[in-house]
This record gives structure tokens, C-alpha cells and sequence, in this order.
């Protein structure tokens, strides 16, 4: 199905059936010219044979000359009958009766295929003039020929080029377009490959392995950048949170120890949120991929729910789990973990006390809760990094358990949905096949 | 136990090594990746603590060139980074465990008592004993004080992990990774609320408590 869709393919079937119905047409007309000039000659021998006769006034004079020309002609070429005076002259027994002046009356098999009749009232007598087809067989054959040895080979030829063509720009094209979903995939050393032609798709390959050169080299900067942000940063973060354990060890008062606490438990916010940025930046670049292996995702779905059974009922909500299957899937088994972790901390956090349901039908994992939902125009801003909606301004959290869940699901090529389940939110993680 | 810190960071090198000193090891603090790498090849060390990103010899480096000379020392990698990649190469390189930066230090002692003190796989127990409490590990049952425990299936996992390593800390990340095959630290109390079930079966009921929290750590079942 594929190749029916390449546009060298397309062009050069139109090209090839064009060029086969111009040549088709032009020898079709050159047959039928100079079948209608051969018929008009046969016509012409036919007419001078009765013509010839009908000068000849004496009857008896009139068979004679009929004897000679019979004797005189190469029965393929001329036949003849004359019925005059209840005498017949004949080259062949089966000739037809009868007065008619064109060859549209049916005549003995064999000879309606090999000759022009006509028949002629020499008043007094009958004449039937049969010409020999021969030459117009003669067209017949020539033009086959040329059909056979013309046209049919320039029609292969022209294929066999045809095919050559397509088949090496489809290959170019299909590795552009190859290497394109590749690098789209994560796949940053995915390359077209030389010798790049010099033709308008060569130039294309080219420049698509320069951009594709580019970006992993920009992307392998930007890792780097990425790694020397977090030593940078976290090593101070690491320092502040030494001085302030070392600060638990001291005697302090209540309001200090208070502060001291709060102080702890921002500076573990400020770690888990740096954390959390550093990986969805990690999966966007499509890291993890390579660690990809077979999951039953039934049994994970279990697992997750049993988890989070405990803490969601300490917390007055309700999980319930329903697995209608197991389901193989091909991923990273502690991602995918995390993600449902992150969708049941969502529907605790933003639908406490509530009845929250995990479910996996098909190739669809979904967690549903009966909390305030998100207004549909809302759904795709909670998708972002660090974005949170107002009205969640007073509960806690990153703003990214969402965005991480999205960056699981692209990695995965999962299809992530956020919907209403009248009332509450109902997301939906549909996995590829 | 003779102890390896190869950190670059003064505040956290000597964070560790002061920590680690406190509670009675030998601790020896090397700063520089070519240091390190000399001080790990020559000495005898129960445990390392090696820092991913360090001046000249990077700690992947280090980690490779130790496997690479079959030393098998336990080697605790640290890092700023922590991606999934970062934590598989780490492990594919040799590391024995993996600890993103920052940490606490309970975290990094109870890990590292965990790696130099490895039971030997030889003698596998069939029974589980702390103080009254006993484990079967082939009929599953358990009792305490004589009577039987209704324990679920994760319950009895969680309380197994305890038993095995008697006396030790274990961190809720550490028993998030062992018991749940969780790598990320989760938002929600759920090591917290387990914990509090299996104390409502183990502990409520009789005098003494078994299980002890360990303020600011973990948890630990007392030898």
C-alpha cells in the first residue's frame, strides 16, 4: 500500500499509459488510412474488370475475354464469374449470385475473409469480381509487426526505465521519510546515508542529514547543559540541606525547631520539583526508550492499586481497581509505574474523599474520581510543565505530575485524554498496539 | 568498617565522612578523581562512596577501571542527575546502588549498610525469629507470643524484608525499592499507611513494640 502512495510511482504509470495510448492512436490511424487507400485500389482492379467487360458489346466476344482473364490471373489475386446467356465462366464453383455492388452480402467462409466482392448487371449477364485481399492481410501483418516489434518493446523499455526510476527515488524517499520519524522518535544519530545524488531529492537527503547533524548536536549540548545545571545547582542544595540537618542536631527552641521544619520540608519541595523538570526534560528527549522490555501491564495495574489502597483509604477516599485482562505491553516498567502512581496522587490530592477508580479495559488504562474535574477549555493548560489552575493554588504539588505523566505516554506512544466523568476527572492512557 | 568517600564537594565530603565517622567507621575522604582512583586500587575498603562528577577522573571511569580489575568492594554511586538512563549506566557500570543528590544522610548510612553487610545466600533460613515473634518462611505463617498473625500477602512481604535485615535502618526508599519495586519517591504517605497496618497486627495487640521508627530515617525490627 505504501508504494501506491509514491508520487514517482503515480507519475510514471500516467507517463507510460499516455505515451501507449498517443502511439496506440497514431498507428490506429495510419492502419485505418491506408486500409481505406488499399480498399479504394481493390475497389479500383474490381471496377477495371468490369469495365473492361462491359465495353466488350458481342456477348460471345464478351465470354471470351471473361475465359481470358481467368486464365490469364492468379486465382488469389482475381476471381470471376460471368453468367451470360444461361453459359457460366468461372474461376471457383461457389461463387455467389445474384446482383449486388458491394461486398456486404455473405460470402463462403474462406473466401469472405480473403476477398472483395462485387457484383456487377452487364446487362445482358451477370458478373461477380472477387479481388484478393492479400495485400490488405499483407497491412494486417505489417502492422502487427510494427505493434510487436515497435511498440511493445518501447512500451517495456519505457517501463523497465520507469520502474528504475521509481524504485530509486521511492528508496531516497523512504529513507528521508525514515530517518524523519526516527529522529522525531528520539533516534538522534538516525541518518539518510550517502552517496547523496545530485539530483533535487539528493540535495533534500543532504540537507536532512545536516539538520539531523545539528540537532543531536544541539540536543547533546543541551544534555550537557542539563548535567552541569543540576551538579551546579544541586550541590548548593545539597549544602543547605546539610546546615540544616546539622542545625536539627543543635538545642533549639520550639519556634525555631518550627522554622527549622518548614525550611526542611520547602527545601525537599525545591529537590523533588528540580527533579521532576530535569526527567520530563529527559523523557521529551526520548531517554528511556532503549530500556524498553516487555510488561504485563494487568499485573501492574494490580500491583499499583494495592499500593495505593492503604494511603487512600487513610486519607477517606475509595480505590477500587478493575483489570479486565492481562496486557502485554513493550515499555519501561518503572515509568509506567509512575505514571499510574502520579494519576492516583492527582485524584487524591485534587478529589479527596472521593471514590477513585483504575481501571484497564482493552488497551485503555484510565483513573476516574468524583473530585471538582477540569472545564474543558483547561485540559490541555494542566498538560503543561509546571502549570497549575487557579482554583488549585491552595492544594499542594509540583504543577507536574500531569506534564510527567504526558512525557511517560509519548514515550510510550500512548495517547493521553483528560475528559469529564460527570462529575470529576476521568483521564484515559490508551497504549499503541 | 573501612570506608571510601570520593567526593569533590567539601561541605559534602565532609558531610558524610563526620556522619559516617560518628558512627564508628574509618573513613577515608579523597577529593580528586585520580586520587581516588589510586586510593581504591591500593587499599582494602568494606564499602565506597564514589561521586559521579568529579574533577580529572570521573567517577564512571573509576567504576569501570575497579570492575575492570575484578575488585568486587560495593561501590554506592552518587549523583546530581537523575534520569532513568543515568541510573542504568550507573548500575551497568558496577555500581552496586544509586543515590541522587541531595540525600539525607540516614538514607546514604542505611544504604551503605546494606551493601557492605550482604548475608551470604548459602544459608537460606526456613525460619524468621525477633524476640516472640516467629516467621515461617515455607508454611507462611507467623506468630507472636503464640498466637497466628493474619497477615495479607504484602504485609508478610514487608515484614520478611524487616526480618531479613535485623537490626538494620531501612529507609522508605529503600523499602519502597525492595518491597514495591517503586523507583521514585511517591507524594503520598504510602510506605506510612502499610507500615501503620502491619503495626496495628504486629505490635497493637502486646506489650512491647517490635517494629521501631527511626526519627528522620526508617524503620528497623531491634536484633
Amino acid at each position: 500500500m505504501k508504494r501506491l502512495r509514491s508520487t514517482p510511482l503515480k507519475l510514471s504509470v500516467i507517463l507510460i499509459a499516455v505515451f501507449a495510448l498517443f502511439i496506440s492512436a497514431g498507428l490506429g490511424m495510419a492502419y485505418w488510412l491506408m486500409h481505406e487507400t488499399l480498399g479504394a485500389d481493390i475497389s479500383l482492379r474490381a471496377g477495371q474488370v468490369i469495365e473492361d467487360l462491359r465495353a466488350i458489346p458481342e456477348p460471345e466476344e464478351r465470354i471470351e475475354r471473361a475465359k481470358e482473364i481467368v486464365a490469364a490471373s492468379d486465382p488469389r489475386a482475381l476471381l470471376l464469374r460471368l453468367e451470360l446467356d444461361g453459359e457460366t465462366v468461372a474461376s471457383v464453383r461457389k461463387l455467389p449470385e445474384g446482383v449486388i455492388d458491394s461486398d456486404a452480402t455473405g460470402l463462403p467462409e474462406p473466401l469472405a475473409d480473403d476477398y472483395l466482392v462485387h457484383h456487377a448487371d452487364l446487362a445482358p449477364g451477370v458478373l461477380t469480381v472477387a479481388v484478393g485481399r492479400d495485400s490488405m492481410a499483407e497491412l494486417h501483418e505489417t502492422f502487427i509487426a510494427i505493434l510487436g516489434f515497435a511498440l511493445l518493446p518501447a512500451l517495456m523499455l519505457t517501463s523497465a526505465i520507469g520502474i528504475v526510476v521509481v524504485r530509486r527515488t521511492a528508496a531516497r524517499v523512504e529513507a528521508i521519510r525514515d530517518t524523519l520519524h526516527a529522529i522525531s522518535q528520539g533516534t538522534l544519530d538516525a541518518r539518510v546515508g550517502g552517496p547523496h545524488p545530485d539530483t533535487d531529492l539528493g540535495d533534500i537527503s543532504r540537507d536532512v542529514d545536516r539538520m539531523a547533524e545539528a540537532q543531536e548536536a544541539a540536543t547533546g549540548a543541551l544534555r550537557q547543559i542539563g548535567a552541569d545545571i543540576a551538579h551546579d545547582l544541586k550541590t548548593p542544595i545539597q549544602r543547605v540541606a546539610v546546615r540544616l540537618e546539622r542545625l536539627g542536631d543543635a538545642d533549639l527552641p520550639d519556634t525555631a525547631r518550627d522554622l527549622l521544619e518548614q525550611a526542611q520540608n520547602e527545601t525537599a519541595q525545591i529537590i523533588a520539583t528540580f527533579q521532576s523538570l530535569l526527567q520530563i526534560a529527559q523523557l521529551e528527549g526520548g531517554q528511556g526508550r532503549d530500556s524498553f522490555a516487555p510488561v504485563e501491564l494487568g499485573a501492574l495495574v494490580r500491583d499499583m492499586a494495592e499500593i495505593y489502597e492503604t494511603a487512600a483509604e487513610d486519607s477517606g477516599a475509595r480505590l477500587t481497581c478493575t483489570v479486565a485482562g492481562p496486557l502485554p505491553v513493550t515499555g519501561d516498567r518503572h515509568l509506567l509505574s509512575r505514571l499510574i502512581a502520579n494519576l492516583l496522587e492527582n485524584a487524591l490530592r485534587h478529589a479527596p474523599g472521593t471514590d477513585i477508580r483504575l481501571s484497564l479495559a482493552g488497551r485503555t488504562l484510565s483513573v476516574t474520581d468524583g473530585g471538582p474535574g477540569i472545564p474543558e477549555g483547561q485540559r490541555d493548560v494542566v498538560l503543561r510543565r509546571l502549570a497549575r489552575l487557579e482554583a488549585s493554588r491552595s492544594t499542594p504539588g509540583s504543577g507536574l505530575g500531569l506534564a510527567m505523566v504526558k512525557a511517560i505516554a509519548d514515550l510510550h506512544g500512548a495517547t493521553l485524554t483528560l475528559g469529564d466523568a460527570q462529575p470529576g476527572l476521568a483521564v484515559t492512557v490508551t497504549l499503541p498496539n | 568498617m573501612h570506608i571510601l568517600v570520593i567526593e569533590d564537594d567539601p561541605t559534602t565530603g565532609d558531610y558524610i565522612a563526620s556522619g559516617l565517622r560518628a558512627e564508628g567507621h574509618v573513613v577515608d575522604l579523597i577529593d580528586t578523581g585520580r586520587d581516588g582512583l589510586m586510593q581504591a586500587m591500593t587499599g582494602s575498603y568494606d564499602v565506597m562512596v564514589l561521586d559521579r562528577m568529579i574533577p580529572e577522573v570521573d567517577g564512571m571511569s573509576i567504576l569501570r577501571t575497579l570492575r575492570a580489575s575484578k575488585n568486587p568492594v560495593p561501590v554506592l554511586l552518587l549523583t546530581a542527575l537523575g534520569g532513568v538512563e543515568d541510573r542504568i549506566d550507573g548500575l551497568n557500570a558496577g555500581a552496586d546502588d544509586y543515590l541522587i543528590k541531595p540525600f539525607a544522610f540516614g538514607e546514604l548510612s542505611a544504604r551503605l549498610m546494606a551493601l557492605a553487610r550482604r548475608p551470604p545466600p548459602s544459608d537460606e533460613p526456613t525460619v524468621l525469629r525477633a524476640k516472640d515473634l516467629e516467621m515461617n518462611l515455607l508454611t507462611r505463617k507467623v506468630t507472636r507470643a503464640g498466637q497466628t498473625l493474619d497477615l495479607q500477602p504484602r504485609e508478610f512481604a514487608l515484614l520478611e524484608h524487616l526480618l531479613r535485615r535485623k537490626g538494620r535502618v531501612q529507609t522508605r526508599t529503600m523499602l519502597l525499592e525492595s518491597v514495591w519495586d517503586i523507583h521514585f519517591d511517591p507524594q503520598t504517605n504510602v510506605v506510612e499507611s502499610h507500615m501503620s497496618r502491619l503495626r496495628t497486627k504486629v505490635d497493637k495487640p502486646f506489650d512491647h513494640t517490635l517494629i521501631e521508627t527511626v526519627r528522620g530515617s526508617g524503620y528497623r525490627i531491634a536484633e
